[in-house]
């Protein structure tokens, strides 16, 4: 009798051991949000050739010709209107090549591409220290800085020094936007917050800015005990905690900046090192972090990671575009990389539930949008200028029907 | 352009296998409990109306030679569970074969708005008018007519069971709960203005008409506002109907409604787009 009661007595313990597990299992997930945030970082900077696409070839000027030898960093073309854009060489090498090839820029596109091979010295022409009064700087010494550096705003996708030139009063950091990449969010504030916050620091300084919010997700406890810590002395810079997503209302003298970009943009302040290398994510049952010089080519990239896919899908598995060409080079616009495996989408008729109006962040109607496709004035009634693209709607269908596919394709058509 | 395949290549864990599933799980106290009623006739009857469905779904997809596809079709089990139990079985296949070839062409012509299960259960009504024992409730029976209200019927026998499944499906989010919602506030709070009596509430009928009836999803609005304004509408006919002394008054009322029901998602998003 008493052995069965202490029997009872070491099950209810080892029960309570293995519930006190898995509860400070699931707070720790909840907490890295399923595991999401301990990406492996690869850093990818040897491939053999690099494509760089010039977008546009007639607006730019090419500056070397086939044969010709570049430096890491040396202009290979030019913007030839009053917007300075300036391309420059990732790599140090042999021009192998100028052809047309397929490019990925909202959607696919063929142009002209300069092709380099590499030597693999990473020569380059002029060594330059490290700038340590970089907050010192005139915003028209900035400015004039910014318009050789080569960035572009992901948003508008204008060379950066656009955006900077006006008068600015606010500053929103936001990480919790619809295009934001969470896992390259997380990885560059645990590997670099210190230098971001430099850069933030010196942004407000130089554009006189008085009020920086940095918009974070709440449910990110890592992220903001790792803010709260560093952020003491910076008294300008404020934390704003949201649930899920933030869209924020951009006036005039407000400038919305993503932490990508300020990465990029402290490099620039930093070394003076123009925008040749990009951060991009890649999913299959791992997330990685690559950091990859523009213009690798994706089929480099599947060969270094030893992964065999045809198809993949470029942004994210929502509201990306599903592409099975090898040959796309990473350009500017490229966030993020998903190797796919192809599901089964069948397409049933709609049984009119309505998840896709009552799930749009917008509050639009993506069947209404769909009926007056052929109305543009109802289908501006309806506000399609709005929808965020952010793919919830074929998300949150039962039915398979992918409503994001036809509403991006209606709403092109508008803007053209 | 054109040409790229958009989104969306991951899904939400809601699909619509999983809605029908949920309901069917929603659907099984009561069976179960009707099992421990009537013995085996129950049973029986899911599986002849399963069995006769499966056949017609076969039968009509090879000759009009569409794409097969083996499913389960929740619709005929709730036909089954409303009819009354002890239904001669050539009845029960007649009323399914009926219901399988009009929802058949109502689908393929795109008729949606058309319920055709609460048609068949009014033609059932016509034809045979033995569809409910009306039985005189007292004030001292309320908690007996919970746990059994002694009717033929399945779906109305245990009203217990059925907030067991409301509150299911309201936790898996399968239901239309707006039209619930709205169908069953505005009937009672305006029931008093017709003098309805309100232990008739809990007798089962009300309960399973505004969670399997009412909210089928493709007969009801899509939109939210629209969603509420059809659970109100229908709450107010089937009173008007029940004042002027129409007999089922709020399975008519739901058929009415429903007929209708495409107007009231089309008069909101007029409102919406002026």
């Amino acid at each position: 009798m008493i052995n069965t009661l202490y029997n009872k007595e070491k099950k209810i313990t080892i029960n309570l051991k293995l519930l006190f597990f898995l509860t400070k299992k699931m707070y720790n997930n909840i907490n890295d949000l399923g595991g999401f945030m301990k990406p492996n970082f690869i850093n990818f900077n040897n491939p053999e050739t690099i494509t760089i696409p010039i977008i546009n070839p007639n607006d730019y000027t090419i500056i070397p010709k086939i044969g010709d030898y570049v430096y890491k960093g040396n202009t290979i073309a030019y913007n030839k209107g009053d917007i300075k854009h300036y391309i420059y060489s990732p790599i140090s090498g042999k021009i192998i090549d100028i052809v047309n090839k397929n490019c990925f820029f909202n959607g696919i596109s063929n142009t002209k591409c300069i092709v380099i091979e590499n030597d693999f010295k990473e020569m380059v022409e002029e060594l330059k220290g490290i700038d340590k009064n970089f907050n010192t700087l005139t915003k028209e010494e900035w400015l004039e800085k910014l318009s050789y550096a080569g960035i572009q705003d992901i948003d508008s996708k204008l060379p950066i020094f656009i955006k900077y030139s006006k008068n600015i009063k606010k500053m929103i950091i936001n990480t919790c936007d619809i295009n934001s990449n969470d896992i390259l969010n997380n990885y560059i504030v645990k590997n670099y917050l210190t230098e971001l916050l430099e850069t933030i620091d010196a942004i407000i300084e130089i554009n006189k800015i008085s009020e920086c919010i940095i918009v974070i997700n709440k449910y990110n406890k890592e992220i903001i005990k790792l803010f709260e810590q560093k952020i003491g002395t910076y008294l300008k810079i404020k934390l704003m905690f949201v649930s899920d997503y933030y869209l924020p209302k951009v006036d005039e003298e407000t400038i919305l900046e993503n932490l990508e970009t300020l990465y990029y943009l402290n490099d620039n302040l930093k070394y003076d090192t123009p925008f040749i290398e990009k951060f991009i994510t890649f999913s299959n049952k791992e997330n990685f972090v690559l950091k990859v010089k523009l213009g690798t080519s994706i089929n480099d990239i599947f060969k270094n990671l030893k992964l065999e896919y045809t198809d993949y899908i470029i942004g994210n598995k929502i509201s990306g575009v599903k592409v099975n060409d090898l040959d796309l080079m990473i350009t500017q616009n490229i966030t993020a990389l998903n190797a796919y495996n192809d599901s089964q989408n069948e397409i049933f008729k709609c049984i009119k539930c309505g998840k896709c109006a009552l799930k749009c962040p917008m509050n639009l109607l993506p069947k209404e949008i769909i009926r007056f496709k052929n109305n543009k004035e109802k289908l501006t009634k309806l506000n399609i200028k709005n929808c965020l693209e952010c793919g919830l709607c074929s998300y949150n269908c039962p039915c398979n029907i992918n409503l994001f596919k036809e509403i991006k394709i209606i709403k092109d058509g508008m803007n053209e | 352009m054109n040409n790229l395949e958009f989104g969306c290549f991951k899904k939400s864990k809601l699909s619509l296998r999983k809605i029908n599933l949920n309901i069917l799980i929603s659907l099984l106290p009561l069976i179960i409990y009707a099992c421990f009623l009537y013995n085996v006739r129950p049973i029986l009857n899911i599986l002849i109306a399963f069995l006769i469905s499966l056949g017609i779904d076969f039968g009509l997809n090879k000759i009009f030679k569409d794409e097969y596809k083996l499913s389960f079709n929740l619709n005929s089990l709730i036909l089954t569970l409303l009819l009354p139990v002890k239904i001669s079985f050539i009845v029960l296949i007649g009323i399914i074969f009926i219901f399988k070839i009009s929802d058949y062409f109502l689908k393929k012509y795109n008729l949606l708005n058309i319920n055709i299960l609460v048609l068949i259960i009014l033609l059932y009504i016509l034809l045979f008018d033995t569809y409910l024992v009306q039985i005189n409730y007292k004030i001292d029976d309320l908690i007996y007519i919970l746990i059994n209200n002694h009717t033929d019927i399945i779906a109305f026998n245990c009203p217990f069971l059925l907030l067991v499944s409301l509150g299911y499906l309201l936790l898996t989010n399968c239901l239309k709960w707006r039209i619930t919602l709205s169908y069953f506030i505005t009937f009672l709070s305006l029931a008093f203005l017709v003098n309805y009596n309100y232990i008739n509430l809990l007798n089962g009928v009300l309960l399973f008409e505004a969670i399997y009836l009412i909210s089928n999803s493709e007969t009801t609005p899509i939109y939210k506002i629209s969603q509420y304004c059809f659970g109100i509408l229908t709450a107010i006919i089937s009173l008007l109907f029940y004042k002027l002394n129409i007999d089922y008054s709020s399975i008519l009322a739901i058929f009415i409604v429903c007929l209708i029901n495409p107007i009231i998602d089309r008069i909101y998003v007029w409102l919406k787009t002026k």
